[in-house]
């Protein structure tokens, strides 16, 4: 027995594997049903899905956060609404104007309900008269400056000294409220005090305040090749980033990327020298890869809106290749398809340039928005395949700016 | 197969890309012992024989959509199968020792006569021998002997060397010829009472 040929052995073990007949069992059928019952609900939570919601996730909030801003007499509005103006000095027809329009009814109001208690036989057409003509708050300020009354603590905005003189403070971020109006001494109705034209008026960057830090969460579409254009699949990225706001127009980013990152290769996958002399060269590898990206990158603000941001990003990032997974694939039947996996197996260190172009709007102070097409092109070959996989995709960002009062460089 | 088994394993191959529960059970009932005799020969006991090939329908019917169907779906199951108990493998073998039959086999077992033993035995006693092997043993075994895979494409599914790939081969064969010989064994202790 201890002398059977190989060739026997192998033949007797071969016969055996093809003539073996297991039964049947029917409880193997339960135990399948039972695992698909348990796939098919977790399939609503898979990777994929997860994005989905995620994605929703943040769609809703950002739907959330601009109907905010929308909405009227919201502090956002306010402040959406101001800040051009108040930049430019230059109050124009847009919400600043309907805003005035409005202070200038309720102080006209106001005024003639006291021109009728101080002098009830005057000419309701007086003082308020002038206050018609009025076009926009500068014209308020005007008048009413010329005006012979006067209106005390509005804060900010309007403004009126001891003489009586009301008028729009200064322009910019000055002009950041309104309160309220009180009477003056000279006999003023206290009606006047009820009036709150504007609660509050924010502007979106208020002089001497700038982000110092921000932090952000990421996601993008990945698409990855070796040549550019030409993709099998798509996955994605997800990401948490940290920028530091080194002035106004540069800032530093890093973060942690994970990234899925699906491609197939024709040609170049090559794991070693030599590889497919020992064993078929497949037709078609697939490739399927956990990637933990750890950027480096330099922001240039190169054009500067009140609420708009577009801007060039340049850097490097290294990848640590957490999983990465082959299947090699091959058109002749009769030679086995094989799936190969390594982890943690290859890192690429500052070996991935990084170039992208942004735009980013604030929705607040403290948040914003942007979207990001970029491209990563390997400095050396990467993973177990030694391939030029480059990557590209559109990172969609929410972020929170940690603002810091500094004055703006 | 023929052209009726085919049309049906194609109506059941388009039931289950539609997830259809009644066509996958179908299929599977149908395949169920072609998947198993390739599973049964890389696990240990019948019922590890059962969670490969359990898994391995799972990627059968999430995968069937990638299936070219001119393509021979009973090839295309058996190296899913084959893939899934690589997988099981390699994904146990932290926990499998590299133990052998040595010490649960007696060496100096007397010589018999192999004819008479083989034609005693069962295929799924010469299975069972196979079962009974180390993991690594017993993977190498069926990968080169029955699947016929080159040491080359063993070393690289296992991520071992060549040279390992050969050894494992030589020190599986001579295993099973200790089973055998240790069969003979009792076969004969039955006959002489």
């Amino acid at each position: 027995m201890q002398n059977i040929p190989d060739k026997d052995l192998d033949n007797l073990f071969e016969r055996a594997a093809e003539g073996y007949q297991p039964k049947y069992k029917p409880e193997a059928w339960r135990k399948m049903s039972r695992k698909l019952d348990r796939a098919a609900f977790l399939g609503f939570w898979s990777f994929r899905n997860k994005y989905l919601i995620l994605s929703l996730g943040l769609l809703t909030g950002l739907i959330t956060l601009i109907l905010l801003n929308n909405e009227p007499g919201s502090s956002a509005q306010k402040s959406a609404s101001i800040a051009p103006a108040q930049s430019e000095g230059n109050l124009e027809n847009g919400s600043p104007g309907n805003y005035f329009k409005k202070m200038k009814e309720k102080v006209e109001g106001a005024i003639k309900e006291a021109e009728k208690k101080k002098n009830p036989s005057e000419n309701d057409t007086g003082r308020s008269g002038n206050l018609n003509k009025f076009e926009d708050p500068g014209q308020v300020s005007e008048s009413i400056n010329n005006s012979s009354g006067g209106y005390q603590s509005i804060e900010g905005g309007v403004t009126s000294d001891k003489s009586g003189k009301l008028q729009i403070a200064g322009s910019g971020s000055q002009l950041s409220m309104v309160e309220k109006l009180v009477p003056f001494e000279q006999g003023f109705p206290p009606q006047l005090a009820n009036i709150h034209p504007v609660e509050v008026i924010e502007p979106v960057s208020p002089a001497g305040e700038r982000p110092l830090f921000s932090i952000g969460g990421a996601f993008s579409p990945d698409l990855s090749g070796i040549n550019l254009g030409e993709y099998s699949g798509t996955g994605n990225n997800l990401a948490l980033l940290l920028e530091w706001h080194i002035s106004k127009r540069f800032t530093m980013a890093t973060g942690l990327i994970r990234s899925h990152k699906v491609y197939a290769v024709k040609d170049g996958f090559l794991p070693y020298p030599g590889i497919w002399k020992r064993i078929p060269k497949p037709d078609l590898v697939d490739g399927s890869c956990i990637v933990y990206d750890i950027p480096l990158n330099l922001r240039y603000n190169f054009l500067l809106g009140e609420r708009s941001k577009f801007y060039l990003i340049g850097g490097v990032s290294s990848y640590f290749m957490h999983q990465e997974e082959y299947n090699y694939l091959y058109d002749d039947e009769t030679i086995y398809d094989r799936d190969y996996e390594v982890y943690n197996r290859n890192r690429h260190l500052f070996a991935i340039t990084n170039i992208s172009l942004g735009y980013e709007y604030l929705l607040s102070k403290r948040w914003s928005v942007q979207v990001e097409p970029f491209i990563k092109l390997p400095t050396t070959e990467i993973g177990l395949g030694n391939l030029d996989l480059h990557s590209t995709g559109a990172f969609f960002t929410l972020k929170y700016h940690l603002i810091n009062k500094l004055t703006l460089k | 197969m023929t052209p009726e088994e085919k049309r049906y394993v194609d109506e059941l191959i388009q039931g289950c890309a539609k997830k259809c529960r009644a066509d996958q059970q179908k299929l599977y009932e149908h395949f169920y012992v072609f998947a198993l005799k390739v599973c049964i020969r890389y696990a240990y006991s019948e019922d590890e024989a059962l969670e490969i090939m359990n898994d391995g329908f799972m990627k059968v019917f999430t995968k069937i959509q990638k299936f070219t169907p001119e393509l021979s779906f009973y090839g295309w199951v058996r190296r899913i199968m084959i893939n899934t108990a690589l997988d099981h493998f390699r994904k146990n073998k932290k926990h499998l020792s590299n133990q052998n039959l040595d010490a649960l086999i007696e060496s100096n077992i007397e010589p018999g006569t192999p004819e008479n033993v083989i034609s005693r035995l069962s295929f799924e006693d010469i299975i069972g021998f196979v079962q009974q092997l180390s993991p690594v043993y017993r993977t190498v075994f069926n990968l080169y002997v029955i699947d016929g895979f080159t040491h080359e494409e063993i070393a690289e599914h296992l991520n071992i060397s060549v040279g390992t790939s050969k050894s494992n081969l030589a020190k599986a064969r001579a295993n099973l010829r200790r089973l055998l010989q240790h069969a003979y064994h009792e076969e004969y202790a039955k006959y002489t009472g």
